[in-house]
């Protein structure tokens, strides 16, 4: 009879070595599955470029303590926004006349509780977030998909320079946090100290932010 | 006696709990390493460091590959004697003599029949330097992870204070990243000294493991 005992020792190791380098190579090269959030991730997704973001942060308390404001809220509505000629002398080339315009949709959010704000004071509890519009129809995408859960966003103010009525995200991927089942879920191309944060417990992210931004 | 795997009798018995368990993070850490070095980072629909895939199609942050190894790109669309102009044919020529001998030949070309065509706008404080996408009216072919579009436009973000543009070295990394991402790189990892880094303080330069990845990908 077979001694049990055989089977274990150095093979269980050896097993276990192989099991959990399969497992973690695995997901450190899958894609993610669909799930319940697809239509917030769509609504966030069609409004991030694939490109160089103008800032990227370590990781959401250094996020908190760099924004101009911090807020925990919802998506109340997307209505047309700003539009000017951003490259005139595209406007007359077939080939570049789509690029001739900024156009941007603005998300209006609903305040539930301010985390921290720099300068920027919330009026009337609500925030109108600027997103730019690669194309006008994304308008039409955006409207269909408004997402309805709570979410942390962290903010900049356009500025002087450009409009100080308006804000938008820090970081396309990084800016918004959204709450499901009382977890945080984050957007795709987040930075490698946001990996982490998905999944934990959304209050506990909440205390950790506002705690980082009063430590400023 | 326990930790040992063998008992004085020679029959092999359980290791401890412990020993198994660092057992599995030391595999769990050497197989995410590997995980990250395998990524292929190039490609249509394939992600790259903290890029998950989205497929190559009309939306701002598709990712496709070349339509073939002659890369057509117009700079016909860029104010003449601008900077942007300056940046992009440096990228060309990143791109041009650091890949695989000769695998991708970038090339001038007029704007009806290029392949890419790079823009300039003042689109504001919109939170991004520049981002590539298919035209509206762009043509599809070929299958993950080969699946290209043409016409695809770059489209760069003059406006202050979005200002990558205050030095040649910003410049030139910016356009080397956007031009990387129309042949099918995706981002880097940042220990590699390229500028497919999602930075703006990255070398204007790609890295070897880009070059492997791109000729292993059309190959």
């Amino acid at each position: 009879m077979t001694d049990l005992r055989r089977l274990t020792g150095l093979p269980v190791l050896a097993l276990t070595f192989v099991v959990a380098a399969a497992l973690a190579t695995a997901m450190s090269t899958s894609s993610p599955s669909a799930s319940a959030h697809d239509t917030s991730d769509h609504f966030w997704r069609i409004v991030t470029p694939n490109g160089m973001a103008a800032e990227e942060y370590v990781d959401p308390a250094h996020m908190a303590r760099e924004a101009d404001l911090v807020v925990i809220g919802r998506v109340e509505s997307v209505s047309k926004g700003r539009e000017w000629v951003a490259a005139p002398e595209l406007l007359d080339d077939p080939f570049g006349q789509e690029r001739a315009y900024a156009r941007f949709a603005t998300v209006m959010i609903r305040v539930e509780q301010v985390l921290g704000q720099t300068a920027f004071p919330v009026r009337k509890g609500l925030v109108p977030v600027e997103v730019f519009l690669h194309r006008p129809e994304v308008l039409d995408d955006l409207r269909n998909n408004v997402p309805g859960e709570r979410a942390i966003f962290a903010l900049r103010n356009k500025g002087a320079d450009d409009s100080p009525t308006f804000f938008r995200l820090v970081n396309h991927a990084q800016g918004v946090i959204r709450e499901f089942g009382d977890r945080a879920h984050l957007q795709a191309d987040v930075g490698s100290g946001f990996e982490n944060v998905e999944g934990v417990g959304f209050a506990i992210l909440v205390e950790s932010m506002r705690a980082a931004r009063a430590e400023e | 006696m326990r930790s040992k795997a063998r008992d004085v009798s020679g029959r092999w018995v359980l290791p401890p709990v412990r020993l198994i368990g660092a057992t599995a993070l030391l595999g769990w850490l050497i197989g995410s390493a590997v995980g990250m070095t395998m990524a292929s980072n190039s490609g249509s629909n394939a992600g790259g460091y903290n890029t998950n895939p989205h497929i190559c199609d009309a939306t701002m942050n598709s990712q496709c590959a070349a339509n073939g190894f002659a890369h057509r790109v117009s700079l016909g669309s860029l104010p003449s004697g601008s900077v942007m102009r300056s940046a992009m044919l440096a990228a060309m020529g990143i791109i041009d003599d650091t890949m695989s001998p000769d695998l991708f030949d970038v090339v001038e070309w007029p704007t009806s029949s290029a392949d890419v065509n790079a823009t300039t706008g003042n689109f504001g404080n919109t939170g991004w330097w520049a981002y590539g996408a298919c035209a509206a009216n762009a043509t599809y072919g070929g299958s993950d992870p080969l699946r290209w579009c043409s016409l695809q436009i770059i489209t760069y973000n003059m406006t202050h204070p979005s200002n990558w543009d205050s030095s040649t070295t910003g410049r030139n990394t910016v356009a080397c990243h956007e031009l990387g991402h129309t042949i099918g790189l995706r981002h880097g990892i940042p220990d590699r000294a390229s500028c497919m880094r999602n930075a703006v303080t990255s070398p204007a330069a790609l890295h070897s493991h880009d070059d492997a990845t791109i000729a292993n990908l059309y190959d």
